[in-house]
């Protein structure tokens, strides 16, 4: 009879993993390349991307204005709608018609948008001046050591800035006399 | 290598060219070598895995033979000495002998599979438990392609090998390819050793019609793959990650649209599997029998993904039917629960294990145990329906009616359709929640208001999907006629059976959905 | 019964193969109308007369020097191999490549497409690479220039990148099918019409200003070409101010082309001296010059070149005057066609964004 336990072997072992925890954890497929393309079966022979890479990527800094946020690599349609006409507005033609590249100035924020697939995306945003903040509290004329303080040690450091990249965003402070004279959320690049 | 890649179909003209051109002898052997770089190209340190797996195999499957030869010759030489008693015993030694080998084989490599495939989902379920999702990292594990495949088709062997019904291969090359043949390796079907041995290790000789056959059964497959399938994919996509928007009738476009697209995926890859292996005179199991045409959910699992069904029945189900416990605790339920409840309670058991393993096999996740357990709820409410329909069958002689075999048949793809969200938004609650909107939200007017043409796809594409879906429709229609198309066409001119294989190739090529002028990227930006 | 089979099977490798060839021609984009920036690198190939001076580079060379404009007032040959968006490497290769078939005199590179370090943007890759011929060069661009999305099988088969523009073919694709009709003077982009420039947006702050590495090394690799070749290479900055040219950038150039002993100048500070002005000179408000402002241009720069280097007036050799005689009518023609638009229409129709058919 002994034998007869060779496939409750082989589906016990299985089962077991299956008692060690409760409640679903998966975030939903955030990968457009594996989701839903990935059948059941699929999944099986590509295997489980589920755990480490499934993960969400990390979101980037984000700007945030009158309830809006802005983040590069979003669209820029619904800030539009939400901010209005811009002060001042500027457009240029790529080369052989690629698409509009867009600078929007709205009172001390200016935003630079690139097109794809006929929509246009956020890849700079800008402050100005010293009226408006980062969403972490600072603005043009925050020290250096704010700065540091805030966002702590800097991914990189050059003779006028540091840089702080987080998921898609590199945010940058640019720097005079150890006081912040720029502040630009870029999306980065490669 | 994606079997859609430029790459791969450089490396299957090399092997098929090859094939033929080498003495018949090392016709195998080159397979295994092919095989080899096919997974070395993969991922080199995959290559460990698949050799503990079949070295261990190998060596245990031998050991196990020479326990039955030894026993067996023992037996002949000691048969008029030996009283009954004895010889029982002596059987059951020997038995226990092999146990033992068979234990360490089969905790070894399904081991392997458990540990790589489910390490993080353990890991990731403790945390959730322990609500901290940092108190244990997550482990950057590889996870060996093909594993749950060729994990599978060795354990098959090495079981039926300690069953005596399959002798043990002595050649440890040849064992070598049967687990790693390259076609089936990605993605099936589960083949058996005792089906696919004597063709495998056979010497083909080039024929045309063979070759051709083979041909003409990958081309489909691609045409499947990468003219219908990879299109949708790009609409299920967006329906299934912008789960904000996309609700109500949303969904239920979104679950025919995967219903077709997973059908197509999976039989065209099935297909470009089956049709290479045949290419080279080899016969692999079929995987598929017509599946959207069942009319119970019982019968959509006896033609869908045939070779991993029979596999779970063979090697889970019957075993697990007539073990000791499971007779003790059904012969208990007889005696207690009475006729009715006893006589279910062992198949209900049995049949919740297969379901309960099917979907964790399917992957380490939870969405995949609610779908497997699922199908297992389904098929026991239809089996327990059984008795009414067999009544409303006999009142209304609606049995057999082609009406009424069309509502069986949308009704069970549509349940199948439902049940596989799971898989589509790959999170159980979400899935109800989804799947419930269907029903709350009604929004039909997406059908006319060009709401449609958002989801990624132009009115260019859907036109092709149409076309494509009512050819695959019509030679599946054939199908069922028992006509198989291949044979049709090949018994005209020549001329016209190449023609014939040609569009498939040329329409493949530019009505494909593959490359940079196909944007499939789209969503890397919208989702952020 | 066998061997007619294989006859069969033979017959329709052959057609399937023709098939793939004439759907590839179908299929491939023609870049006649509207964006015709993809057939500029193809054109140079169709020019039988060898020329003294080479351009290299984006659209600040291909909009900015007219080339006729060079003939017509100093008798220099000249052509200008640039695409849009042209990067360095791309513009080095063109370059190689241009060098198997003649040896000019001098070769002038435009240098704000070292601002990109990296491969860019795949729809510019295939519009400056897909109209070189096969070489090594090709090969070597085409690795230099892809970005990730990109597949090198693309290059050799273009219907693989292609394919799927069958729902979006225009009457171009079946009237070029087998030929195309020149876009280009010399690869100069005419454009005559004006719209003034404004002000730009102030530009960006950098962290970092120093010019990338790889960009950098192929300007190296160009002057070791030409040098190696005893040709003399002119680093220019076209006059145009936007794209913003960094003062940060030019001082790295002007550092490169003071090791390196070559010529660097940088037009943007000379705008009045060659007498543009950017209110009528330009098309699209200061991103390029317009024909009267590219002419202006070359009417400067060829003063330049007759003075500093050693070209001879072609106009006397009569195999030449014949031959370009027939480009000046070309362009001629061309500007006297976009000329009584604008006088119609207000705009251009059969050229610019206008006329992009789809």
């Amino acid at each position: 009879m002994k034998k007869r336990f060779v496939s409750i072997l082989v589906s016990s072992m299985l089962v077991v993993s299956l008692f060690t925890g409760c409640g679903s954890s998966e975030a939903p497929a955030a990968n457009s390349e594996t989701a839903p393309a990935v059948s059941e079966e699929a999944s099986a022979q590509e295997s489980s991307q589920q755990s480490v890479e499934e993960q969400v990527a990390e979101p980037g800094y984000v700007y945030s204005q009158g309830g809006v946020d802005v983040a590069v690599n979003g669209e820029m349609a619904p800030i539009v709608e939400a901010w209005g006409e811009p002060d001042k507005y500027f457009e240029s033609e790529s080369c052989a018609f690629q698409g509009m590249d867009k600078v929007y100035t709205y009172g001390s924020v200016v935003i630079n948008t690139y097109p794809e697939n006929d929509k246009d995306y956020v890849l700079t945003i800008e402050l100005k001046d010293d009226t408006i903040t980062t969403a972490e509290g600072i603005y043009i004329g925050s020290s250096k050591e704010d700065v540091v303080a805030t966002y702590g040690a800097a991914t990189s450091e050059t003779d006028v800035a540091l840089v702080y990249d987080k998921g898609e965003c590199q945010l940058t402070f640019f720097f005079e006399d150890d006081c912040v004279t720029n502040i630009t959320y870029a999306a980065k690049m490669d | 290598m994606l079997f859609t890649s430029i790459e791969f179909i450089g490396f299957l003209i090399l092997v098929v060219v090859s094939y033929y051109l080498i003495p018949k002898k090392m016709q195998w052997p080159l397979l295994l070598i092919f095989s080899y770089i096919f997974y070395f190209i993969a991922d080199p340190r995959y290559l460990l895995f698949i050799l503990v797996t079949t070295l261990s195999t190998y060596g245990i499957s031998i050991v196990m033979e020479n326990i039955n030869n030894a026993s067996k010759e023992y037996m002949t030489a000691h048969k008029a000495q030996m009283s009954k008693e004895e010889k029982k015993a002596y059987k059951a030694q020997v038995k226990a002998k092999k146990w033992k080998w068979l234990l360490v084989c089969l905790f070894l490599n399904i081991g392997i599979l458990s540990v790589t495939k489910y390490t993080n989902f353990v890991i990731n379920n403790i945390n959730n438990f322990l609500n901290d999702t940092s108190k244990l990292q997550l482990v950057d594990m590889i996870v060996p392609m093909g594993i749950s495949f060729y994990t599978f088709q060795t354990m098959g062997y090495i079981i039926d090998v300690y069953r005596g019904k399959q002798e043990a291969q002595r050649n440890p090359f040849k064992l070598a390819l049967f687990v790693s043949f390259f076609p089936q390796l990605v993605q099936g079907p589960i083949s058996r050793y005792g089906d696919l041995a004597p063709t495998l290790f056979a010497e083909h000789k080039f024929d045309e019609k063979t070759v051709s056959f083979g041909l003409y059964r990958v081309l489909w497959g691609y045409f499947k793959k990468v003219v219908i399938a990879d299109r949708m994919l790009t609409a299920v996509t967006t329906l299934v990650q912008q789960t904000d928007t996309y609700t109500g009738t949303y969904v239920f476009v979104a679950m025919l649209f995967y219903a077709f697209e997973l059908y197509c995926d999976f039989t065209g890859g099935i297909d470009i599997t089956i049709g290479i292996a045949e290419m080279m005179g080899i016969r692999l199991a079929e995987n598929f029998h017509l599946p959207y045409f069942s009319k119970n959910i019982k019968e959509y699992w006896n033609r869908w993904h045939i070779t991993m069904g029979t596999w779970f029945t063979d090697y889970i189900f019957y075993p697990i039917s007539v073990c000791g416990p499971m007779l003790k605790i059904s012969k208990w339920s007889r005696n207690h629960l009475g006729e009715v409840i006893g006589k279910r309670v062992p198949v209900y058991l049995s049949s919740f294990v297969v379901w309960l393993t099917t979907g964790i096999w399917h992957g380490a996740a939870w969405n995949f145990i609610v779908w497997g357990l699922m199908n297992f709820v389904v098929i026991m409410i239809s089996q327990e329906l059984e008795p009414l329909y067999a009544k409303f069958h006999n009142r209304f002689k609606v049995k057999g009616k082609p009406l009424y075999e069309g509502f069986q048949i949308i009704r069970t793809i549509l349940l199948m359709s439902a049940i596989r969200m799971f898989d589509c938004y790959r999170d159980v609650p979400l899935t109800f929640k989804m799947v419930g909107s269907m029903f709350t939200k009604c929004n039909p007017g997406i059908f006319t208001d060009g709401s449609l043409m958002q989801i990624g796809l132009t009115g260019a594409d859907y036109m092709v999907l149409a076309i494509g879906l009512i050819i695959v429709l019509s030679v599946s229609i054939m199908k069922v006629k028992a006509y198989s198309v291949r044979e049709v066409l090949y018994a005209k001119p020549a001329f016209v059976f190449y023609t014939v294989m040609a569009l498939m190739f040329l329409v493949t090529i530019v009505f494909g959905a593959y490359g940079v002028g196909y944007d499939s990227s789209q969503f890397i930006y919208n989702q952020f | 019964m066998k061997s007619k089979r294989f006859v069969a099977a033979f017959l329709v490798i052959i057609l399937t193969l023709g098939s793939l060839y004439l759907l590839q021609r179908l299929l491939v984009p023609k870049y006649q109308t509207g964006i015709v920036e993809g057939s500029m690198v193809e054109e140079y190939y169709k020019d039988k007369s060898a020329h003294e001076v080479l351009f290299i580079g984006d659209c600040e060379v291909y909009e900015n020097f007219s080339t006729i404009t060079l003939w017509e007032k100093y008798g220099i040959t000249s052509f200008i191999r640039g695409s849009a968006q042209q990067l360095t490497w791309q513009s080095y290769y063109l370059l190689e490549d241009a060098l198997k078939y003649e040896t000019p005199k001098v070769v002038v590179f435009n240098v704000l497409a070292l601002k990109y370090n990296t491969p860019q943007n795949e729809a510019y890759n295939r519009m400056s690479i897909d109209g070189m011929n096969w070489s090594v060069s090709k090969i070597n661009n085409i690795k230099a220039s892809m970005t990730e999305e990109e597949n090198f099988i693309d290059y050799v088969f273009p219907l693989l990148r292609y394919h799927s523009r069958w729902s979006e073919l225009t009457s171009d694709d079946f009237e070029h099918f087998f030929s195309k009709d020149l876009v280009t003077h010399n690869g100069y982009y005419m454009r005559v019409d004006s719209k003034p420039q404004s002000e730009f947006p102030d530009p960006r702050p950098l962290a970092d200003y120093t010019l990338g590495e790889n960009a950098m090394g192929y300007m190296q690799k160009m002057v070791d070409l030409c040098k190696e070749k005893g040709i003399e290479l002119i680093l220019i900055k076209a006059p145009t101010e936007y794209p913003h040219w960094y003062d940060e950038w030019d001082a790295q150039v002007v550092e490169f082309a003071k090791n390196n002993d070559v010529e660097y100048i940088n037009y943007i500070p000379l705008q009045e001296e060659i007498g543009l002005d950017m209110s009528v000179d330009t098309y699209d408000a200061g991103l390029h010059l317009n024909t009267s402002g590219a002419e202006k241009m070359a009417d400067y720069f060829g003063a330049y070149l007759k003075e500093n280097y050693d070209l001879i007036d072609y106009r006397e050799n009569e195999e030449y005057a014949t031959i370009w005689q027939e480009k000046v009518d070309f362009y001629n023609a061309m500007k006297e066609q976009q000329y009584s638009e604008l006088e119609q229409y207000g705009e251009l129709v059969s050229f610019g964004a206008n006329a992009i058919r789809n």
